[in-house]
Parts: structure tokens; C-alpha cells; sequence
């Protein structure tokens, strides 16, 4: 198992690096990113980029180095800044992540660190923390709710209850998400006015900004909930329909215990880590929910760094959904060994 | 040979049996094997059946098929215009849905409109209550009085008031007079004095000012934190305004609010000043000056200015009444309206600091408004020429039995111009097609305006607008319109024919690269499989916005963006299908049917193509029906997330719309629901198959 656990963390963490290096490349052929502002915005930007090793510079034009970024400079000197070659960008990113560094900000806040913009300074300005806040409260209420009404369906397999219960779930899967947004939005913003149209700014009062989580928690919690409760239903109605529930019977258990007992654990074993591998996801967000709602989490940064073409800022959102993706994968692998002792992953044949 | 039972009531019973009760019923006949009665079936019969068994996935399928369908035929019979640069497109912007006749109460293209302001008909207006008046043209409406259905409920007088800027459906109110904090600012309220003062000065203005106790809620504060005078300026323009201070007298009204008055032959200087201009007319301006002081901000309300005949003056006649009350303040929304240098009428001149009106009156009207009769219907054109007249004639629209030749040549007097309209006849067509209707109640009227080589003629007559604009009848959006004007059914269903044309090449593109992938892996396995196993696992791993993303960034100049959403859609779409037939391959290449045929000689190919993938037909089939509506969702949520602009799918209807849903729902509300109903039926339909192909899994998921 442990050998196991090594061998897929290590699998990944290969993975991650060869698609970052992809990434890098591909977003790296792009024009480089010029900055826009005053002439000490534009020195600083480019003297830390030269810093980073992105940007070479020299005194005197040198027409071989390629395309001319930026010249300029201030009373200690004029500068002509030049862009690195490829290879020797990757090599300084590269020896950059290691102390941190995913290069700076251009549009979204000029001359920030990347990974500083995602992480923030305070709880507050926090994106990830922002992000991280909106999705805790969908999975604490969608966990218990949707694993309830699996189960319920589950006992009431090919009754009234199970056909309602299959039918809704089979709605909210289908409809997509910014349907459902845009419909709660509609009801209970616009029409009914109780609760606000976007998220609210930190200065708001904490009444409105308590009732500003309810459509995000809403919102995600519908498919979430959903997804629980087909998950749920399903494993447990296979469970149930297995010989050993039989046999539990024969021996003369009622059927609650049986239930109890053996079918709900066994039902689990995939249900569970399918829970702890979402929660890993929480760090991802909901891009639509947050762009809709305006909630200036990751997902919203994404968005805006595409738009704003800030591709350092991009790169370090991009590393994060490629690290969490591959992470709750990892997660949803190992913890299966864990939850139950029978399965052994990567055992031979 | 006997046999003995006993029944239930324990009755013994014997029955006997004789050689001869036996017969031999087969002796001698020849039996061989018959050919089955049932006919055979195959296993997509069998699948078939199964599937036709299962309701909602039939249900599903059939609501899929007919949404399908109409993808295909209504941008094809729908002949609605998409062009947004046809001029009439501006017209027929956010008109609602309708399928039934306008009044029905529900899907007719009407609208609710709630507290519009009326333009309030307040002469004809009494305490018991008359009311007209139509809706007022707002910044944010402008609403045709003809296509209101039924009655307008208005809201009572005195119910609304008015706070903030005058504005043209209101009435009455005081004017408050304001200004920011630490600026010491000037702003007059001007009431010229008309020259029936001269010779006369038994008049005093009286002028009475609000009490904070008053206006608790009066939105500026009421603060008294400034001085105020009134003044005089003789003066022939308001840029040479000298004020004289005049102290008035305060005292306090009957109402309980400050009441200043004083009397101009109080003041002789004014009065001389009254007699510089003219000796006998009398020009200048009477004016309130309010100062703001210097540390916060000073506001006041003036309830009314008004010029009275001082007591014991003589007998004020009635028309000198009526010059009284114009130049008085009374109106503070009218006062404050009238901007300009009118003769005999009080108005506002602000020179600095804010005047605005206060608890003026206004009435709001809650009504059912046809949005089709507004944009479609008929209305008085008056500017027609003869040479529209003209072209309906050689469309053989209209006849004239006075020939426009003879016309032209003719004086153009109002008698032959006269003479002409008579002449004006529709034909049987024009009757159909022409947009100038000539009926009894509504002829064509037509006006000699000129003399000599300079005189004009022009026709008014009452014109159909969708005639116009090319229709041949009322139009019916079912779906309403957007706010460029599109039709939203054809816009839908344009998307949805888009949308469903990506999935589905996305999808056969995807199964394609995904099955020679999964096959090769699988049916050749070691190192071959171990190598492009890896590359799945790295492609699967990069998040799918990532993918987009890194694509559409690297999208050459010029290339379709919808080949690249494509390109971007089958970049790790496939990955699916191949690990699915690759498991397949797994399960199925050892099996010893795969063993017999390559001893009989199969080649490789025949036994992936002939023997292998057959049984991995149903899943895959399932997988790729469902891969469908994800490629949909996908799309659209690019677009509507503004990742990708320039799709004409679902997602991009959606996402302009999404601004307007707030006052015109229905924009959002239609390409959500066929959106919803089109992944319902997807999915229904892929379970229903999914079931069909592999009754094992039958409920699960």
C-alpha cells in the first residue's frame, strides 16, 4: 500500500510537470505580455521580469536580440529590454517556482506577484479563500442531504418515492448550471428582492453579506445533491441485490439491521472517497457561479486573466486547477485503500 | 393396474387403468428438429425491444427527435429576418412572446406595465374623481398611448409625490433650495415683474418658507445654516442681476411654518428702481437669493411666493388676477421647469447649488400594454410625398383618377390638391399589401403648403407600420424578440442547429480517434499500451478550460474560431471513448472465439473490426449519445462565459440576453427551457439505450 501510495503520488507530481511544461510552452509562444501605464510602472515591471530572467537588457539597442519590448529608463540609466529565449524562460520559471515566483501581474494588479494575487494577502482579498468559503457550504449541506435521499430511493427502489426522487435528480443533473443560477436569480433577486443580485463587497453589512451566500450555496448544492443522491442510489441498490444482503436475512436479521449493517457500509466504500476526493475539488470553484454572481474568487480570476490576456496570472490559476485535478484523483485512488481494507490498489494480479 | 389417492376431505378414491387405455400417439412417425416458431433476433432488436419498453427513455427520444427536427426546419421555414441592419429591426426590439390572440391573459405578446408616470390631465381632473391622461415619456420608456389594453388603474392624487428633479408629468410641490457644504452659492428664484405694477404699488409678495418639523423626511436636511434675502434687481438681462437686500418681516403662518412678507413701496429705491427702464413699462426681476454658509450644507424650502394686493388696495380686477398668480411661484415643479427668460411667469435661474422640487404631485398609471399593436400597428404618417404616392401606384397598389402627371403640371392649389386625394383609390391589392390604408374615418388628406415654384405638397393618411416594414400580416414571435430586434424562435433554434451540428461532428470525430486509440492499445497491449496509456493519463490530467484555453490563445489570425472550439473539443474528448474500448479490447482478445478465428487465419484487423468491437458496439453507442449533450453544455458554457465569442449556439443567446433578464425574463426564459428540455431528453434517451444494450445495469448509473 505504501509502495503503492509513493508510486501514484510520484506518477502525478510527473504528470503535473510535464503538463506544466506543456502549458508553458504554449502559453510562452505567445506575443510577450507588454505593460500598459507610466514610464516608472512599465521600469519597474521590466527590470523585475529581467530580475526573473524573462527579460534581458543592455544598455545600447541590440537588433539580434529579437523584438524590441520596451526601451526607457530613468535618471540612473536607459535601458533596451529584450525578450530571453524560450528555453532560457523555462529555466528561470522553473528555478521561480521553486522559490515561489510564478512571474507578475500585468493588468489584473500590475506588478503583483501571481501567485500572491490567488493566494492574497488577507482572509479578505483572498481569492482562494473566497473561493474555498462559497464551496464549504454546498458540500455540508449536499453530502448529508443527497446521501439521505439515495438511500431513500434506494429502499423505495421502482416506488412513487423513487420515481420522483430519480426524475428531480435527472432534471437537475441535465439542466445546466447557469440555467439554474440565472433561475434563482430571477426568483429570488429580482422577483422577490430578499436576497442580493451580487455577491456583496466586503464593506457590505453583515446581514447582506450572510444572505449574499445563499444563491452560491444554492447553486452548487442542486447538482452536488443530486449527484449524491443517483451515486448513492445506485451503489446501494446493487448492494442490496447481492447475495450476502440474502444470506444476512436468511440468518435472521431484520431488514434495518441488514441494511445498517452490511449494505450501507459496503455502499460506502466507493461513495466516500468520491466525498474526499470533492473536497480536494472545493479549492477549484464553480467558474460560471462566480463570474455570474461576481464573487472575486479563482474561477473569476481565470476568466479575467484570459480576457485581460495576463498569462503569468493565468498560468499560476491553470497550475492550480491541473494540481487539484490531479490531486483529488490521487486522493480518490489511495483513499479507497484506506476505507476498505479488501481493496489493494495496484495489488498484481 | 390401480391407483389409489385420497382427497382433502380424506376420502380414498381408486382409479384403475387398462392396457387399452394407452395408445402409442407417435408410432412410426419420423421426428426431426422443427424450425422455431419465434422468429430470431438480433441484438439490436433485442435492444430495441427493450428500449421501446422503457417509457421515459421513449418519451425522451421522442422529444429529442421533434426538437431535432425542428433545429433543422424552422430557421428554414421561420423567413423572420436575423439581418440586425434592416432599419425596421430597431423597431421591433424586446416585443414579447405570443401564441394566442393579445388579451387572452397569458403568452399574447403583452406586458404588465406597473406605476408608469401619466402624463396627468390636470385641468380635466376633479376632487371626485376624473381621471385621463396617458403614459408619460420617461427616460427609461416610451410608451404608445394607443397600444394600452383595457383600462389604466391610476394611482390616487396626493398618493405620489415627487422628490428631486422637476420633471414634465409632475405638478405642483415646493422648490427646495440646496447647496454642497462650504461653498457659498447663489441660486435665485425669479418672478419678473410685469409691467401691470407700474403705477401701482399696493402689492406685497408673501412668501412662506417650511418648517424643519415639517419635513422630517426631507431628503436633503433641512438645516439652517444660511441667510437669506430677498431682493430686487432692476435689470433688462440676468447677467447684470444687482441685488438690494430687503429685510422682510417674519412672522409665523397659520400653519405653523415661517411666513416673510413685505411690501415693495416699503422701498422706495426699488420702487425708483422699478421706474429707471421705462417710464411706462415696468422690466425687471424679483428674485429670492439664498446664501449657503460655509460649513455644511444649508437647504430651505419655499412653499409658495405669491403676489397679493395689499390690504385696503383697490378693487384688483380679474385680469389682473390672472397676471398675479403667473407671476407668482405657486407651481414649484412648473417654476422650476421653465429655465428660460419667459415674459409674465415666475421661473428658477440657478446660478450655483442645486434647486429641485419637493413633494410635487404626480399619478401613475398601472396598465396591459400590447407590445405588437406599439411596434405593428397603425399610425398617422403626415409626411408623405407624391412621390411615395407614386411608387404604391406602380406597384399597382393604388389608382389615380386624376393622373400624377396632370397633377404636377396643374397650379397644385389646395382645390386640386383636394381634387387629387378624391381621385385615390386602392386597388383590390393595395386593399392586401398597400401600408396606407384610405377608409371613411381615416382619408387621405392632402395640404398645398406655398406659392409658385416654392409650393409643397404633402399627404397624411393613416399607415399600417408592419405593412411598412414588409410583413403581410401582424407578426407572432412565439418567443418574442431580443433587443436588437431577432426573432428569439429562430435565434433558439439557429443555436440549437449549430449546437447539435458541433456535438454531433465533435462526438463522431472524438468516437473515431477514440476507438483506433483504444484498439490499438488494447488489442496490442505491453509496451505499446503502457506508452499510450501514459499520454492518456497527461491529456486527461490538463483540466479542460486549460485545454481551451491554451488553444484558443494559439489561435492563428484568421482561423475559424468554431474549428477551434472544435479542435479544442476533440483534444481530450476521445480520451473517454478509448479507455472504454480498450477495456473492451481487454475483456474480449483472450476469449476462445478470438483463439479460433486466428487459427482459422483472421488478420488483425479482421478480428478488431469483425470480432472485438462488435460487443463493445452498445456501450459505445451509449457513450457517444451522451458525449453529445456534454460537448453542447461545453459550448455553451464557453460562450456564455465569454471564453469564445462569435458562436452562434445557445451559449452566446444566453449570455447577451443575460443583462435584460431582470425586465424582460422572457429573453432568458425561452433558450433555457429548450436548452433544459434538449439535455433532459438527451440523457433520458442515453440511459434508455444505455439500459437497452446492457439490462445488467438497468437502474443503476
Amino acid at each position: 500500500m505504501f509502495r503503492y501510495s509513493v508510486q501514484r503520488i510520484f506518477l502525478a507530481l510527473c504528470t503535473t510537470a510535464i503538463i506544466l511544461t506543456l502549458t508553458f510552452f504554449l502559453v510562452k509562444i505567445q506575443p510577450f505580455p507588454k505593460m500598459v501605464g507610466t514610464n516608472e510602472a512599465q521600469l519597474v515591471y521590466y527590470l523585475h521580469q529581467a530580475d526573473l530572467g524573462y527579460v534581458r537588457y543592455s544598455g545600447e539597442p541590440h537588433p539580434e536580440w529579437g523584438e524590441l519590448l520596451w526601451a526607457g529608463g530613468d535618471r540612473n540609466g536607459y535601458y533596451y529590454f529584450y525578450q530571453e529565449s524560450l528555453f532560457r524562460q523555462f529555466g528561470a520559471w522553473v528555478s521561480g517556482l521553486f522559490s515561489g515566483n510564478w512571474g507578475t501581474s500585468i493588468k489584473i494588479e500590475p506588478n503583483v506577484d501571481a501567485m500572491k494575487i490567488i493566494v492574497g494577502t488577507s482572509w479578505d482579498s483572498s481569492r482562494l479563500w473566497t473561493t474555498v468559503r462559497i464551496n464549504v457550504w454546498p458540500v455540508l449541506i449536499s453530502v448529508p442531504s443527497g446521501l439521505a435521499l439515495g438511500i431513500w430511493a434506494a429502499l423505495k427502489k421502482n416506488k412513487m418515492t423513487d420515481h420522483i426522487i430519480s426524475t428531480l435528480v435527472m432534471v437537475f443533473i441535465s439542466v445546466p448550471s447557469f440555467i439554474i443560477i440565472n433561475l434563482l436569480l430571477y426568483v429570488f433577486s429580482y422577483r422577490l428582492g430578499v436576497l442580493p443580485s451580487q455577491w456583496p463587497s466586503v464593506s457590505a453589512p453583515t446581514q447582506t453579506r450572510v444572505l449574499g451566500y445563499i444563491i452560491p450555496t444554492m447553486a452548487l448544492s442542486f447538482g452536488s445533491i443530486c449527484g449524491y443522491c443517483r451515486f448513492t442510489r445506485a451503489e446501494l441498490t446493487e448492494v442490496m441485490s447481492s447475495d450476502f444482503l440474502l444470506l444476512a436475512r436468511t440468518k435472521g436479521l431484520t431488514k434495518s439491521q441488514s441494511i445498517t449493517r452490511h449494505a450501507l457500509k459496503n455502499a460506502m466504500v466507493p461513495i466516500l472517497p468520491s466525498i474526499l476526493s470533492e473536497i480536494i475539488g472545493l479549492l477549484g470553484g464553480s467558474m460560471i457561479l462566480e463570474s455570474l454572481y461576481g464573487i472575486p474568487g479563482v474561477g473569476r480570476l481565470y476568466i479575467d486573466a484570459i480576457n485581460n490576456r495576463d498569462y503569468n496570472v493565468l498560468m499560476a490559476d491553470m497550475a492550480l486547477y491541473t494540481v487539484i485535478g490531479l490531486l483529488s484523483g490521487v486522493f480518490l485512488d489511495l483513499s479507497y485503500g484506506f476505507i476498505d481494507p479488501r481493496i489493494r490498489m495496484g495489488a498484481k494480479k | 393396474m390401480n391407483f389409489t389417492y385420497r382427497d382433502s376431505k380424506n376420502v380414498e378414491h381408486t382409479i384403475s387403468f387398462e392396457e387399452k387405455d394407452f395408445a402409442l400417439s407417435q408410432y412410426d412417425i419420423k421426428l426431426s428438429d422443427e424450425k422455431m416458431k419465434s422468429k430470431p433476433t438480433t441484438f439490436f432488436k433485442d435492444a430495441l425491444h427493450r428500449f421501446s419498453k422503457n417509457k421515459s427513455s421513449v418519451a425522451g427520444a421522442i422529444i429529442l427527435g421533434t426538437i431535432a427536427l425542428m433545429a433543422v426546419f424552422v430557421p428554414i421555414i421561420d423567413t423572420n429576418s436575423l439581418d440586425t441592419t434592416q432599419p425596421y429591426m430597431a423597431k421591433q426590439t424586446k416585443l414579447q412572446p405570443k401564441l394566442f390572440a393579445a388579451g387572452t391573459g397569458f403568452w399574447d405578446g403583452t406586458t404588465q406595465y406597473k406605476n408608469i408616470p401619466i402624463n396627468f390631465n390636470w385641468d380635466a381632473y376633479d376632487a371626485d374623481g376624473t381621471y385621463s391622461g396617458s403614459p408619460a415619456q420617461t427616460e427609461n420608456s416610451s410608451l404608445n398611448a394607443q397600444a394600452i389594453l383595457g383600462d389604466i388603474a391610476y394611482s390616487k392624487v396626493g398618493e405620489k409625490k415627487l422628490d428631486g428633479a422637476p420633471t414634465t408629468y409632475a405638478r405642483g410641490g415646493y422648490i427646495c433650495f440646496s447647496m454642497p457644504a462650504g461653498q457659498q452659492s447663489d441660486i435665485y428664484l425669479r418672478t419678473p415683474l410685469a409691467n401691470f405694477l407700474a403705477g401701482s404699488y399696493d402689492y406685497h409678495f408673501e412668501v412662506t418658507m417650511g418648517d424643519a418639523t415639517d419635513y422630517e423626511n426631507f431628503p436633503y436636511g433641512y438645516q439652517g445654516d444660511y441667510s437669506f434675502a430677498f431682493s430686487y434687481a432692476p435689470m433688462t438681462s440676468p447677467e447684470t442681476f444687482q441685488t438690494i437686500v430687503i429685510e422682510p418681516e417674519s412672522a409665523q403662518g397659520p400653519d405653523g411654518n415661517t411666513v416673510y412678507t413685505f411690501s415693495l413701496s416699503d422701498y422706495p429705491d426699488i420702487v425708483s428702481g422699478l421706474s429707471i427702464a421705462d417710464a411706462g413699462t415696468v422690466s425687471g426681476y424679483f428674485s429670492i437669493v439664498l446664501k449657503g454658509g460655509s460649513g455644511r450644507q444649508s437647504s430651505a424650502i419655499m412653499k409658495s411666493l405669491q403676489i397679493e394686493p395689499r390690504d385696503g388696495a383697490n378693487p384688483v380686477t380679474e385680469s389682473e388676477k390672472e397676471k398675479m398668480a403667473k407671476i407668482s411661484a405657486l407651481d414649484a415643479n412648473g417654476t422650476l421647469l421653465r429655465a428660460g427668460d419667459k415674459e409674465q411667469e415666475a421661473y428658477a435661474y440657478r446660478s450655483n447649488g442645486n434647486l429641485a422640487v419637493f413633494h410635487a404631485d404626480y399619478v401613475t398609471g398601472t396598465f396591459t400594454y400590447d407590445t405588437y399593436e406599439a411596434a405593428f400597428g397603425n399610425y398617422l404618417k403626415t409626411d408623405f410625398t407624391i412621390d411615395n404616392l407614386r411608387i404604391y401606384g406602380e406597384k399597382g397598389w393604388m389608382t389615380f383618377d386624376y393622373s400624377i402627371a396632370d397633377f404636377l403640371a396643374s397650379s397644385r392649389k389646395q382645390e386640386e390638391v383636394d381634387r387629387f386625394v378624391a381621385g385615390v383609390h386602392l386597388t383590390e391589392e393595395g386593399e392586401e399589401h398597400c401600408p396606407l390604408q384610405i377608409t371613411e374615418e381615416n382619408p387621405l388628406v392632402g395640404k398645398s403648403v406655398g406659392a409658385g415654384s416654392l409650393r409643397t405638397v404633402s399627404f397624411s393618411g393613416m399607415v399600417s407600420r408592419y405593412r411598412e416594414y414588409g410583413y403581410e400580416s401582424m407578426p407572432i414571435f412565439l418567443f418574442g424578440t431580443d433587443d436588437l430586434g431577432r426573432d428569439m424562435f429562430k435565434l433558439v433554434f439557429n443555436g440549437l442547429r449549430f449546437s447539435l451540428i458541433l456535438g454531433i461532428v465533435t462526438t463522431a470525430i472524438n468516437l473515431t480517434i477514440g476507438l483506433i486509440w483504444g484498439a490499438l492499445s488494447g488489442y496490442f497491449g505491453g509496451w505499446v499500451d503502457i506508452v499510450m496509456e501514459r499520454v492518456c493519463e497527461i491529456l486527461g490530467g490538463i483540466p479542460f478550460v486549460v485545454v481551451m484555453t491554451l488553444i484558443l490563445i494559439n489561435r492563428p489570425d484568421g482561423f475559424p474560431i468554431m474549428l477551434m472550439v472544435g479542435i479544442a473539443l476533440c483534444a481530450t474528448g476521445w480520451l473517454g471513448t478509448a479507455s472504454l474500448t480498450r477495456t473492451q479490447f481487454y475483456r474480449f482478445k483472450d476469449r476462445e472465439y478470438i483463439l479460433a478465428a486466428r487459427t482459422l487465419g483472421a488478420k488483425d484487423t479482421r478480428l478488431i473490426f469483425r470480432h472485438i468491437l462488435p460487443n463493445a458496439i452498445g456501450t459505445l453507442i451509449t457513450s457517444s449519445v451522451l458525449m453529445i449533450p456534454s460537448v453542447i453544455f461545453s459550448e455553451a458554457s464557453l460562450s456564455y462565459l465569454k471564453l469564445v465569442n462569435g458562436l452562434e449556439g445557445f451559449g452566446s443567446t444566453l449570455s447577451e440576453n443575460q443583462i435584460f433578464m431582470m425586465n424582460y425574463p422572457f429573453l432568458i426564459l425561452f433558450p433555457s427551457v429548450v436548452m433544459a428540455l434538449v439535455m433532459i431528453s438527451f440523457n433520458l434517451f442515453g440511459n434508455g439505450l444505455r439500459d437497452a444494450f446492457n439490462p445488467s445495469l438497468k437502474g443503476g448509473e
